[in-house]
């Protein structure tokens, strides 16, 4: 036993002074020392000896960490209080303080037992770890600590017996255990507040017990109290804290979700409930249903394609072309049937084909052979005629117009008579186009056909005031197509030698001219279809120049000029005619023009002295009618030349229209007249089609690949390939109709069906917001 | 017969100034070249180009289905050529038509860059690629339009935050505190603060009791939800946002509280516990008050306060603004207007000088409530801000609850680009001048000052309201990063920014239910919640460094800045 005083001359030895001593004698193999100190630090530790031969201290008046870093086979006995630390980083020694320790005592102790005769101070048992390697850090205190003991400890044992401490509100002081994540603390007595990272166990087990009482007697003996041990070892009086472990604490929160909050404790039905209707579905970025922005629509044959917007017939080629492209050529040529009776004379011969002026078609190469298609048709028998009604129309006159009409109500199963002035039906087809243009045994076959419905004639029927009256009565409808027959005039010095466009051609027709052309020169006035054919046929008679002119630019259709040019006519405009002297036709402007025979084409006035005065004209001549041919009289529709001078086909539709509103009318069915819009172009996808023909084609029933079918569904599956959705299907009636569907709820709206589509049929439309409302 | 009557209907020309098929002209070479002219719009005009890869693309297109711009759409296309075959010159037709996606090129459908497509793709084969080279301020007002769009502004040279550090560290100084494990107290106060030699009390039998009226004062946290209003939102982002709030509150005794924005309050929240959550906005539009006060009676509880809203600091000088397109039923209902343009003045009708302001509007409003409730003003940042702040300190009647400051790069759902990016006035120099002011004449902390406008723009919102509370804030309010969390894409790089038109891709600034349906309202509000949490973790990660565990309102020495100027602006430390 080596006894160290820590004063020499009245002069304190420093702690490295002391520490010195002590390590100098146990180099000289003392292992008990008996330390009179004066608050040298770090007194114990760390220290062992080499032979292991244990170590012991017992020290007066130390200074703070006492016994830190202390080793396994190290005893110190503090006899009485120590500052600071006693026991810091304690690695396994046993100290024993039989008065208070100080602040932070135990902190970081992480093996070895410490006893504390006393009361610690703040922040005892911090840190305090345990390493399994070892046995657990232990440190006994005999009363109370200081506020925020154990702080961020890790492990070890620390005991509060809370012995002379009644005076406190808590023997752990306030704030205790901060960021504790492992150990146990045993407490005796009461204690404030705990936070969320422990727990408290009220009832100790029987481990924890034993424990106690097995460590008790040690403590109390060791700093001399073994009096208290009755005191003290009192089951229910204890109590211990430990962490909450790792799982604890992540799930350990005990706070509610968030949906779990909405959906218990947040405003039912939510904030806006009262003001917006949300089913409070939650859609992807690329939604279906009625969440998609747009969605496709099938607009089949809603537009109208260019060819049948600009037949004045309402001829819907594109129809005709699917079914050639289908093979159901019957089909396709039996369906212009139902718009016109002259598909030969008129789409095929007569006509400007206006439809193929305006093909798209065109502008890839050229346009789909529409009128040559109607030849087709020429030697069709007619269609079945619906069941007798008993109604009885009459037809006054008998060109394109009455004709027309007589054929759709005869369709509908009306007996239709013919009055006609003449001694041929047929009208202008028959007197006024030139043979080359329109070959007259074609009328005659189409007029046959129209006759076989059982549709009357009575030729040579001069109308009068009477007459009509008589019919007005007899019959339940009718359609006046009586034409314009009467040459205008104009009135220029030397007109009177002057021949009208209609005498000149209806005579030359009949083989019978009114002026011999033969070696002479001709100017005709006026360069209209109706001039061109004059110039034409002027040529075909041996004119030996043949010069049109016209006030304005001609509107004759390019087919007609084409011909008239290609035989050497010339055209002038603008000219307005002054006078026709020695031979001359002079004008106002510019240079006159040698004139054998001057020819006059500027159209014709419908003669209608016949009709009561009571029914409207227009312009003194014309017959007012309606878009129907409606006339202000119910029982009377007019058609025709006699209500607007036009094409033979603009007659051949409004005979159809009429005909049409004058059956609904005496059936007492509905019947409107509704023109679909043109098919915008840049809903076409021309693209698709190769520009392959150079030469114009010939044969019109090889056109199906060649249509867009601008507006009808060509019925090509673009879209069933194109849809990524597989969103698209193709259903087929049993009567071969077809239709393509959209599933709404596969559907995104991507718009690729509209976008490929080659006929504009796919529509993209805003998907309606009312829908989502509505839900 | 007269041939003078005919009118035929022809296709029309294509007019090479629209997007439509090549129609040709009839002579057979409908695919030559479409003809393109100077004047034709340009995907290069434009702030975002699609790049997209036909190689990968699989034509499933949900690219164009999710686009709500309308900036990409389909288009066929021909490729390949006519090439000859065999060992003679011999055509052979080897092209084919494709299907591609195609920018829309017009100023109306332009590609915001919200990516959409990108994250739809399921093949990566599409996506906006930022041009650098566009032409889009001269080509974006075509039809004398200015123009409009949300978010904050551009061009703000320097983030001045960025130059600020906490640079005085607690180590063996002061007492350093660890913020995960430490208690702290972040509360500050919205109402008006009295000096303890001012308030109202007297002693009886030995207790201090009031003696009269206290304005009322309300500890808050000093991070709050900017004004965005029933309107400028979807009905589900706005409830997110309330939803959060509440949750905050109720579950983590989070005292975070909200501003109603200008547009009003739904009904069930007027009349709802949660409402003592919320401040209600009155700006000078007075949208929604009439439901408002229709509701006080029913009230179960007072509201947070009251914010008179003055300006706005991403369009100072100018009114709020929601346009029709997002003018829905309900909000025509809340705001009792019909479907237009909805445009506050620039100012409130009734006020013509801060005096007045202070006299007449503090007085209503505390009034409205029996002066229970603070009641807030704020403005936008401006060099007179020191002024009408000195104006409100006087305060004879202690109405005045708290002084909100907006600056410059404050966010909004629509206003001209040129209010944006062009007036306005950077925040922290003004926050500083009035906090400096308070301090001259020894009253600071009297009327609690806020500031806004950019705070979290980087997503780093703790360390900037920190930094503004170091300057002497008591609080900041931000906004639009709530809504960012809740997957609003937008940002200060011109990326998306489509608030005003009514087409938000995710379905926060629209109010058409397709879009609002994309908002998850569950996810939005625990995407905030989440980062309120990790927000109150980082505050104190930046107080425990300082040794405070309160909010170190004005401790500027806690910082230093990095740049010499705007140490000496601010008064700060320089460092470098």
């Amino acid at each position: 036993m080596k006894h160290l005083t820590t004063y020499t001359n009245n002069k304190r030895v420093s702690t490295q002074g002391l520490l010195q001593q002590i390590y100098d004698a146990m180099g000289a193999g003392e292992t008990e020392f008996t330390i009179d100190a004066s608050g040298q630090h770090d007194i114990g530790g760390p220290m062992w000896d080499d032979a292991g031969r244990p170590l012991r201290f017992i020290v007066r008046n130390p200074g703070q960490r006492v016994g830190a870093m202390g080793m396994p086979g190290t005893e110190i006995v503090v006899e009485g209080p120590a500052p600071a630390d006693v026991g810091w980083l304690n690695a396994g020694a046993h100290i024993v303080v039989k008065g208070d320790g100080g602040d932070t005592t135990g902190h970081c102790a992480a093996d070895g037992v410490i006893y504390i005769g006393g009361r610690a101070g703040t922040r005892t048992g911090s840190l305090m770890k345990f390493d399994p390697a070892y046995t657990p850090p232990q440190l006994w205190i005999l009363k109370n600590t200081g506020s925020f003991p154990f702080e961020f400890m890790g492990g070890g044992i620390a005991i509060i017996c809370g012995h002379d401490s009644e005076q406190f509100d808590s023997v752990i002081g306030e704030r205790a255990c901060i960021g504790m994540v492992g150990g146990t603390v045993y407490v005796r007595g009461p204690i404030s507040d705990l936070p969320s990272n422990v727990k408290l166990i009220e009832t100790l087990e029987q481990e924890d017990w034993d424990f106690l009482c097995d460590g008790m007697p040690k403590f109390l003996n060791a700093i001399g109290r073994a009096d208290l041990q009755e005191t003290l070892l009192v089951h229910q009086e204890w109590r211990k804290i430990i962490a909450k472990s790792y799982e604890e604490l992540k799930q350990g929160k005990k706070k509610m979700a968030l949906g779990a909050f909405r959906a218990n404790r947040w405003i039912q039905g939510g904030l806006f409930g009262d003001v917006v209707q949300d089913a409070g579905d939650v859609v992807p970025l690329v939604a279906m249903g009625n969440y998609r922005a747009y969605s496709p629509v099938w607009n089949n044959a809603v537009f109208a394609a260019p060819c049948e917007y600009a037949c004045p017939s309402f001829i819907p080629t594109q129809d005709r072309i699917n079914l050639l492209r289908k093979g159901k050529i019957r089909d396709a040529l039996e369906l212009v049937l139902k718009f016109n009776p002259f598909p030969g004379s008129v789409c095929g011969a007569a006509c400007p084909n206006p439809c193929m002026t305006a093909c798209t078609r065109q502008n890839i190469d050229f346009a789909v052979l529409a009128g040559p298609l109607g030849k087709y048709s020429m030697d069709l028998p007619a269609p079945v005629a619906a069941p007798h009604t008993g109604k009885r129309f009459a037809v006054i006159g008998s060109g394109v117009g009455g004709l027309s009409a007589a054929w759709q109500l005869a369709l509908k199963g009306h007996i239709v008579t013919i009055f006609e002035k003449g001694n041929t039906l047929g009208g202008k087809m028959m007197h006024a186009i030139p043979h080359g243009r329109l070959q007259k045994e074609i009328v005659r076959t189409e007029i046959k056909r129209i006759l076989s419905l059982g549709v009357q004639v009575q030729l040579g029927s001069e109308i009068t005031r009477d007459f009509f009256q008589e019919i007005h009565d007899v019959y339940d409808g009718i359609i006046i197509a009586t034409g314009a027959h009467t040459p205008r005039k104009l009135n220029f010095a030397g007109s009177e030698r002057t021949y009208s466009a209609l005498e000149f051609l209806t005579s030359a027709n009949a083989g019978n001219p009114i002026v011999i052309v033969a070696g002479r020169s001709v100017v005709v006035v006026g360069a209209g279809d109706v001039g061109m054919d004059v110039c034409t046929t002027a040529w075909r008679n041996g004119a030996t120049s043949v010069v049109a002119v016209d006030i304005q630019q001609p509107a004759s259709s390019s087919r007609e000029r084409a011909e008239a040019m290609a035989l050497g006519t010339q055209v002038l405009y603008p000219r307005t005619v002054a006078k026709y002297a020695d031979g001359q036709l002079f004008f106002q402007e510019g240079e006159p023009l040698t004139a054998d025979v001057v020819v006059v084409a500027i159209g014709e006035v419908p003669d209608t002295s016949w009709l009561p005065e009571n029914y409207a004209r227009v312009k003194g001549s014309w017959l007012e009618a309606d878009e129907y041919g409606r006339t202000r009289d119910p029982k009377v529709f007019a058609v025709g030349d006699v209500v607007k001078p036009g094409l033979l086909t603009q007659a051949i539709g409004m005979g159809r229209v009429a005909a049409l509103a004058l059956n609904a009318q005496v059936m007492g069915e509905s019947f409107a007249l509704e023109r679909k819009k043109q098919i915008p172009p840049d809903m076409l996808k021309l693209i698709y089609f190769t520009p392959r023909v150079r030469q114009c084609p010939t044969d019109p029933l090889q056109e199906g690949d060649r249509c867009i079918s601008c507006g009808t569904c060509r019925d090509c599956n673009i879209c069933v390939a194109i849809c990524g959705q597989n969103a698209i299907a193709r259903n087929e009636h049993p009567n071969g109709a077809f239709e393509f569907r959209v599933d709404d709820e596969h559907c995104i709206g991507c718009g690729f069906c509209a976008a490929a589509c080659p006929s504009g049929i796919w529509t993209m439309v805003p998907n309606l917001l009312e829908e989502l409302e509505k839900e | 017969m007269e041939s003078v009557e005919l009118q035929v209907q022809v296709p029309a020309k294509n007019n090479g100034n629209e997007s439509k098929p090549a129609n040709g002209n009839g002579n057979g070479r409908a695919f030559a070249i479409k003809p393109t002219y100077v004047r034709d719009p340009h995907p290069m005009d434009l702030p975002w180009k699609i790049a997209w890869n036909p190689e990968t693309c699989i034509r499933c297109g949900s690219c164009v289905s999710t686009c709500t711009f309308g900036a990409i759409q389909s288009e066929l296309q021909k490729q390949g050529q006519t090439l000859s075959a065999g060992p003679v010159p011999k055509p052979v037709d080897a092209s084919q038509i494709i299907l591609a996606i195609k920018q829309v090129s017009d100023t109306k459908h332009y590609c915001r860059g919200c990516s959409m497509c990108e994250k739809v793709c399921p093949t990566n084969s599409i996506r906006p690629v930022e041009n650098e080279h566009h032409r889009f301020p001269l080509v974006a007002r075509h039809g004398a339009s200015p123009i409009k769009r949300g978010g904050r502004g551009h061009h703000i040279p320097i983030r001045v935050l960025d130059y600020l550090k906490v640079g005085r560290i607690s180590q063996m100084t002061d007492p350093s505190l660890d913020a995960a494990r430490h208690t702290f107290d972040l509360l500050t106060p919205l109402g008006r603060g009295l000096p303890a030699d001012e308030l109202p009390l007297k002693v009886e039998n030995g207790k201090l009791v009031p003696s009269g009226w206290t304005p009322p004062l309300r500890w808050i946290y000093p991070v709050m939800i900017g004004d965005m209003s029933v309107g400028a939102l979807s009905w589900r982002m706005w409830e997110a946002l309330a939803l959060a709030v509440a949750y905050l509150n109720e579950e983590h005794g989070m005292p975070v509280r909200m501003s109603s924005g200008e547009g009003g309050m739904p009904n069930r929240l007027l009349k709802s516990e949660y409402l003592k959550y919320f401040i209600i906005q009155i700006a000078s539009g007075h949208f929604g008050w009439n439901r408002i006060i229709k509701a006080m009676p029913e009230m179960a509880t007072d509201p947070a306060g009251i914010l008179i809203k003055i300006g706005q600091g991403a369009k100072p000088g100018d009114g709020g603004l929601l346009p029709a397109e997002k003018v829905a039923s309900h909000i025509q209902a809340i705001r009792g207007v019909p479907k237009a343009d909805l445009l506050s003045p620039p100012n409130h009708q009734g006020l013509y000088s801060i005096e007045e302001s202070v006299q007449k509007m503090f007085l209503s409003m505390n009034a409205a409530w029996k002066f229970r409730v603070p009641v807030a003003i704020k403005v936008a940042a401006s060099s007179t801000s020191v002024a009408v702040f000195n104006n409100l300190v006087r305060d004879p009647y202690h109405i005045v609850g708290g002084y909100f400051l907006d600056g410059i790069q404050g966010g909004t759902g629509a206003a001209h680009e040129v209010s944006m990016d062009h007036t306005g006035h950077p925040i922290l120099s003004k926050l500083r001048d009035c906090y400096l002011a308070a301090v001259d004449q020894g009253k600071q902390g009297q009327i609690p000052l806020f500031v806004g406008g950019g705070f979290g723009d980087t997503g780093d919102l703790a360390a900037d309201a920190f930094k503004a509370i170091c300057l002497g804030a008591n609080g900041v309010f931000s906004a639009k990063i709530w809504l960012q969390l809740a997957g609003c894409v937008g940002n200060e790089k011109g990326r998306c920014n489509a608030c005003n038109t009514g087409h938000c891709p995710v379905g926060i600034c629209t109010q058409d239910p397709r879009l609002v349906a994309r908002l998850d309202v569950d996810t939005a509000a625990q995407n905030i919640v989440d980062y309120f949490l990790a927000l109150d973790v980082e505050l104190k990660k930046l107080m425990a460094p300082i040794g405070n565990s309160t909010l170190p309102i004005g401790r500027s020495d806690a910082l230093v800045a990095m740049d010499k100027a705007i140490a000496e602006r601010l008064q700060v430390a320089y460092a470098c």
